[in-house]
C-alpha cells in the first residue's frame, strides 16, 4: 500500500523553507532615499513609499512591517521632539537593503537628543497602563547597531534591521 | 476616522474603518471611540480586522480608550492582524487586554 503523504509538519521541510526564506531575504537589494517635512502626513506618505520599496526588494512582509514600525517611531520622535511640532523641519532618510538587512540612516536639523544619546528604551510596566514610552523600547528591540552622533548641527541616527528572521 | 458599531447581545463591537492607527490618527481614534461608547455599559470589543499597522502612539491611544472608560465598561480586542498582534505581545500589553482571534470567540469569551 503506497504511503500517503503525512499530514504532520515535516521538520526538515520547515528547515529548508526557513533557509530559502533567509536566501530570499539575503538576495533583497536596493536603496530608498527621501527628504521629507517633519509632519504627520508627510511621514505617513514616506512610510507607505518605503513599504512599497521593501516589497519590491522582496523583503518578507513581517520584517518589512518591522522596518516600517521602527521608521514610524524614529520619524515621529524627530517630528515631536527634535523639531517643534508647530514649526516642522526637514528629515533626510536612506534605507539600503542588502546582505539580509536594512541599513537605515536618518538626519535632521532639530534639537539634539537629551543627554546627548538616544534613550535606553526600558519597557514600561504594562500594569501601570502606560499611554506612552513604548517608542524607544520598540526601536531598541527591533534594531541592531544603533548609533547616534551630533555633528555640525545635525542629528545622525543609524541602525540596521534584520530581514531574515522568518515569520 | 470612520468607526462603525454593532450591538451583539450586551456587547458593543466597534470597528475602525482604517488600515492604520498611528501618530497621525491616534487622537481621532481615541475621541471617536470615546464618543461611541459613552452611553454603553458593559463589554466593548474593538474589532481590529482592518488595521494592519499600529505604532506606539496608536497603542497608547488604545490604552487611553480603556482608561477613560467607566467602571461598568470593559475594553477587549478581536481580529488582530499579525503586525498588530506582534506589537501588543512585544510590549506585553496582551497581558492587559483580553484578545480574541475572531468576533465569535469574543462573543463566546474564548481567549486565544
Amino acid at each position: 500500500m503506497p504511503r500517503s503523504t503525512t499530514p504532520w509538519r515535516d521538520a526538515s521541510a520547515d528547515r529548508r523553507r526557513a533557509v530559502k526564506r533567509e536566501d530570499r531575504a539575503r538576495d533583497c537589494r536596493g536603496a530608498f532615499h527621501a527628504q521629507l517635512q517633519s509632519d504627520g502626513r508627510a511621514i505617513r506618505g514616506c512610510l507607505s513609499e518605503c513599504r512599497r520599496f521593501l516589497g519590491r526588494c522582496g523583503a518578507p512582509p513581517g520584517t518589512a512591517m518591522q522596518v516600517e514600525l521602527v521608521l514610524a517611531e524614529v520619524l515621529n520622535n524627530v517630528a515631536e521632539h527634535a523639531y517643534d511640532p508647530a514649526c516642522p523641519g526637514w528629515i533626510g532618510l536612506s534605507v539600503e537593503v542588502g546582505g539580509g538587512r536594512a541599513d537605515v540612516r536618518i538626519h535632521d536639523q532639530g534639537a539634539p537628543m537629551p543627554a546627548g544619546c538616544p534613550p535606553g528604551g526600558a519597557l514600561p510596566d504594562p500594569f501601570s497602563l502606560p499611554e506612552g514610552g513604548f517608542g524607544w523600547y520598540l526601536i531598541r528591540e527591533l534594531t541592531e547597531r544603533l548609533d547616534y552622533a551630533r555633528q555640525e548641527g545635525l542629528n545622525r541616527l543609524a541602525f540596521s534591521v534584520l530581514l531574515c528572521d522568518g515569520e | 476616522m470612520n468607526l462603525t458599531t454593532l450591538m451583539q447581545r450586551d456587547t458593543l463591537i466597534v470597528t475602525p474603518e482604517t488600515d492604520r492607527i498611528d501618530a497621525a490618527s491616534a487622537i481621532a481614534f481615541k475621541d471617536g471611540v470615546r464618543n461611541l461608547t459613552l452611553d454603553h455599559s458593559g463589554r466593548v470589543v474593538l474589532d481590529l480586522r482592518q488595521v494592519d499597522f499600529i505604532d506606539s502612539s496608536g497603542l497608547g491611544a488604545v490604552v487611553a480608550v480603556m482608561k477613560q472608560m467607566g467602571p461598568t465598561q470593559q475594553l477587549e480586542l478581536a481580529c488582530l492582524s499579525d503586525g498588530v498582534d506582534k506589537v501588543f505581545r512585544m510590549t506585553r500589553m496582551d497581558s492587559i487586554f483580553p484578545i480574541y482571534a475572531t468576533l465569535d470567540d469574543a462573543l463566546a469569551r474564548r481567549v486565544c
